[in-house]
């Protein structure tokens, strides 16, 4: 569903070139929740930003669904859900106004898009304050916006940009919940955290990021018996004391 | 893996796809039009529910009008200050020297009348009310310096003096003697203070002067008499170019205008990405023309809006004030300025929301987009300031210039003289520019570099594209279009400087223009842009049938084209002088003298060739990935047509017409064929075939083949031209059908 082949990215400040993205592969299959880990600064987000078409890659490329994000963007675009810690809702627009409206960008049709509106609204409690303009929310409603805004158009692929990023406990519940639905969905899933502990329950495979490259990769069990340790937390303080090397990782 | 034809489906209806990936209904296919009239919706209900848009298009024009108000008649009164002596010039004319010389006395003893009146006013003043009844005037009255000399009433109309009065003499009832009576006719402007002033300066002496007479004959006698002095008052008028005031009115509608249009433009450019929903915008498959374009209608509605409230509180202040009256004469101000001030809006509107989105979409905030458009605006008043000129003239090189085009023409407008083929080079130009503004916009907004802040260097927004593509993408055509136009206008207007220099080399000259206009700065663009050459022109071969069905065509379609052009008249476009005409003559003698295959390679090849590139292969390729076929022929037809009004002379509007005719002709035989070459067949006979008749007419007619230039034709000859077309039409449609159209290949599949 989601093919990541040697991502590269270069970002030029003050002069000097960071390698944000290091020649990152992996892939994520429909159903199958993939945690892309690691400390702030080691590229996740980038990584995220090129598979959806934000940002074109200095080399390498990104696969949904069969479509090249560089050369068919918008047929890649139309199949992914995005979510992001840093996303905004309209103040002056209702919260119903607000998901049409991106409904409508996703050329859902009105009736099909208040169809799903129910159901949506039920798994995010948006029922109380659907018709509120967004500006009267609180930050934790304005996060359940935009889970719901991001699946709307019902795409097979969620990208999950550090979802819980701000939240307090009851938000970050919601997320969770949120992706045990994605699951059941049969959706493809990239969520990007640094939050370990929730990665170990919510993923099936991960993917551990340091300095751009990709440095572990599998599942938990294949993990703990790569680095020998237990926990995520544990192999993650081991990643950060290690000097950076080539990916270790285990076929599926 | 999809195929192309699948993708194309797919992209065109993507959230079905989405949709029934999941096991959704199907749903039914949606135009990009009705979209993008619901993603204008949505962008106009945010900006109409923000407070601060409502603040600047209710408050600002409730508030700022009335305050004008009082400053202006603040302005009106102190150039009455009791502390300022003021002249006021007043003439009189008189049949004879005898009436002038009564006139004379009289306007002395009434003068003393006056002054003896005043006197005892100002010492009764506190207790008795003035004995003519009327309220004791507050406004200093002016000095009256006497001219004479002929024509008054132009003197009056064109301000040299204030007052004129004529004089005559009331006939006697009783035969043989002479009254002592005058009739006064008092000629003023309403539109100026000074006159009225002067006005009323006469009159109260004249009124006082009656009364003390009326009142002195009761007492002597009881006599019913005739009063010495009958009074009229007459307006004239003003001749005089209005300046101040009424050019400042249009100037303090524009700058609402701007204040109307900046907030909405901040706000759904730079706002979209403070308050985060840049990303999530950015990253739903929609062009970026189509947002911005939806955010650009936005922004010219309320700034419409705006103007409206300000131009509906600005009638009622001048009008509740009375300050029209004092502005604008008598007629206060007219329902037909309103109307073509309000037009002239529209297209300001429409500017300069396009130039605020361009600027704001390179901010990242709203203190960014704030420091962004502080320099604009000082640009923006610099070109309002040229109206206050006014002996600039509104001519070829202005029209052109951008925001000094609008200002000039809307000071002729005021004025009352406008010429229609400025107005059009200007309206056009700058909705060019308004196009070329959204493309550059598009282009911006949105881009990593903006989205993700100091992630990208400001050098990569305009950078070359990393990827070869096939077609030119619009909004780099429409730069490339704003970059042409008056690059064009001014090359043409600069020949035309060169008349001294041989036919044979303004020729060469006329084709290199050509040849740099509209092949090698296309082709400058495509290397730019990373666009292939061999689709960005449609370079692609063409059955030699078709080919020579172009040819056909091309020699059929001059009689069309020739009906086409009269159709003028009955529209009424006829700017072509004698001296044009004549202009013309003299151009065609002169070819007669050159070569034939230099004036055949020059005016027919030459043009045919590179017009052919620029307008069926660069701007039609380009309109076509976002038009359907027939709006995008039409499209290039106009602005085919538009760029020949401007061409070589003068201004000249009848080309428009017989220009977009043989344009649609074009860019069908274009879009069937799928190569440039059948329409440059076409164009080259028929550019050839009618130079070739200009140059031999003389033997033509002598031949009885002729025809008069400015007649029509024998109808036996459009009949036979007409269905030489449709025949060459058919089998051209025939020949072409199974040749499926190239798709835009820019989503390709992996």
């Amino acid at each position: 569903m989601i093919q990541v082949h040697n991502l590269v990215k270069r970002f030029h400040s003050f002069g000097r070139e960071v390698l944000a993205v290091d020649h990152v592969s992996f892939t994520v299959s429909a159903g199958e929740v993939y945690g892309l880990l690691g400390p702030n600064g080691a590229g996740k987000t980038t990584t995220v930003r090129m598979i959806v078409g934000l940002l074109q890659p200095d080399a390498g490329y990104a696969e949904v669904h069969g479509y090249r994000t560089s050369q068919a963007n918008d047929a890649v675009k139309a199949r992914i859900g995005l979510v992001s810690a840093e996303d905004g809702v309209y103040p002056w627009l209702s919260v119903r106004e607000m998901l049409l409206f991106f409904a409508d960008l996703y050329g859902v049709p009105t009736p099909v898009a208040r169809e799903r509106l129910a159901p949506l609204s039920e798994l995010l409690q948006l029922d109380s304050f659907l018709d509120r303009r967004c500006s009267t929310l609180s930050t934790g409603q304005k996060q359940r916006v935009t889970l719901g805004r991001a699946l709307i158009h019902d795409p097979p692929v969620m990208l999950l940009d550090e979802p819980t990023r701000g939240l307090d406990v009851i938000g970050s519940q919601v997320v969770f919940e949120y992706i045990a639905h994605l699951r059941r969905q049969g959706k493809a899933i990239i969520v990007s955290t640094h939050q370990l502990d929730e990665a170990q329950r919510l993923c099936d495979r991960f993917g551990l990021l340091h300095q751009g490259r990709l440095q572990y990769e599998g599942t938990l069990d294949d993990l703990r018996r790569l680095t020998g340790r237990d926990s995520l937390v544990d192999m993650f303080v081991g990643l950060l004391g290690r000097p950076v090397v080539g990916p270790i990782t285990v076929s599926p | 893996m999809p195929d192309d034809n699948s993708l194309q489906h797919e992209i065109s209806a993507t959230g079905d796809s989405a949709a029934s990936n999941s096991g959704s209904t199907p749903t039914q296919h949606r135009s990009a039009t009705g979209r993008l009239a619901r993603l204008c919706l949505k962008e106009l209900r945010e900006t109409l529910r923000d407070r601060r848009t409502i603040v600047t298009l209710v408050l600002m024009p409730l508030l700022v009008y009335p305050l004008l108000s009082i400053l202006f008649n603040k302005v009106l009164s102190l150039s009455g200050d009791a502390s300022q002596k003021y002249e006021c010039r007043v003439g009189f004319e008189a049949p004879s020297k005898e009436d002038g010389a009564l006139f004379e006395q009289y306007f002395q003893l009434a003068e003393g009348v006056w002054r003896i009146r005043r006197t005892a006013q100002n010492q009764g003043a506190n207790q008795q009310p003035p004995p003519s009844g009327n309220r004791p005037d507050p406004a200093p009255e002016p000095t009256i310096q006497w001219w004479k000399g002929p024509n008054l009433e132009k003197q009056v109309a064109n301000g040299e003096i204030d007052v004129a009065v004529f004089v005559t003499r009331v006939p006697s009832s009783r035969p043989g003697q002479q009254s002592r009576s005058l009739r006064l006719q008092l000629l003023y402007r309403e539109s100026s203070a000074l006159s009225k002033a002067g006005l009323e300066y006469l009159e109260r002496r004249f009124s006082a002067f009656n009364e003390q007479y009326l009142l002195e004959r009761l007492q002597s006698s009881g006599q019913r008499a005739r009063l010495p002095i009958l009074q009229q008052r007459r307006v004239i008028r003003d001749t005089r170019p209005a300046v101040s005031l009424t050019t400042l009115i249009p100037l303090i509608l524009i700058l609402m205008t701007i204040t109307g249009a900046v907030y909405p433009a901040i706000d759904l450019t730079a706002g979209e990405r403070e308050r985060g929903t840049l990303e999530a915008l950015m990253a739903a498959p929609v062009p970026r023309l189509s947002l911005l374009t939806a955010k650009y209608v936005a922004v010219v509605t309320v700034a419409l809006l705006t103007a409206v409230a300000n131009l509906f509180a600005m009638t009622v202040t001048l009008f509740s004030t009375g300050l029209g009256e004092a502005i604008f004469g008598v007629s206060g101000f007219p329902a037909l300025l309103v109307s073509q001030v309000f037009a002239l809006l529209i297209l300001f509107a429409a500017f300069f929301s396009a130039i605020l989105l361009a600027v704001t979409s390179f901010a990242r905030s709203f203190k960014e987009a704030q420091a962004y458009l502080i320099p604009l605006m000082l640009l923006s008043l610099a070109p309002g300031t040229i109206s206050l000129m006014p002996d600039l003239k509104f001519s070829g090189v202005f029209s052109v210039v951008p925001l000094v085009n609008i200002v000039l023409l809307a000071r002729d407008l005021m004025e009352g003289h406008v010429d229609p083929a400025l107005a059009t080079i200007a309206v056009a130009s700058t909705l060019i520019y308004a196009v070329a503004a959204i493309a550059l916009a598009a282009r911006i907004f949105g881009t990593d570099a903006i989205l993700y802040g100091s992630q990208a260097s400001w050098s990569d927004l305009l950078s070359r594209p990393r990827e070869y593509r096939d077609t030119p993408s619009i909004s780099g055509a429409m730069l490339s279009l704003a970059v042409l136009f008056p690059v064009y206008f001014l090359l043409a207007a600069s020949l035309q400087r060169l008349q001294w220099l041989p036919t044979g080399t303004r020729l060469a000259l006329a084709g290199l223009v050509t040849v740099v206009l509209f092949a090698l700065l296309p082709g400058a663009f495509t290397l730019l842009q990373r666009i292939r050459f061999r689709s960005a022109f449609r370079l692609y071969p063409a059955p030699f049938a078709v080919c020579g069905l172009a040819v056909f065509l091309g020699l059929s379609l001059w009689p069309l084209a020739h009906e086409v052009f009269l159709l003028n008249r009955v529209f009424g476009i006829t700017t072509l002088s004698g001296e044009r005409v004549q202009e013309a003559e003299k151009l065609l003698g002169q070819l007669r003298l050159l070569s034939p295959a230099l004036v055949l390679t020059t005016l027919a090849l030459i043009p045919a060739v590179c017009e052919e590139l620029f307008f069926r292969g660069y701007l039609l390729g380009a309109l076509r990935q976002r038009f359907s076929s027939g709006t995008t022929i039409v499209l290039t037809a106009l602005l085919f047509g538009v760029f020949h009004v401007v061409v070589t002379s003068a201004l000249s509007l009848e080309r428009l017409l017989p220009s977009m005719f043989l344009g649609l002709v074009l860019g069908w035989v274009c879009e069937r064929s799928g190569s440039l070459l059948p329409g440059v067949l076409l164009h080259a006979t028929h550019n050839g075939l009618l130079l070739l008749m200009g140059i031999y007419r003389d033997q033509l007619m002598d031949r009885g083949w002729g025809s008069q230039e400015r007649e029509h034709l024998p109808l036996l000859w459009i009949a036979i031209a007409t269905a030489c077309v449709v025949v060459a039409g058919v089998c051209l449609h025939w020949l072409t059908r199974n040749r499926t159209p190239r798709p835009p290949s820019e989503n390709a599949p992996a």
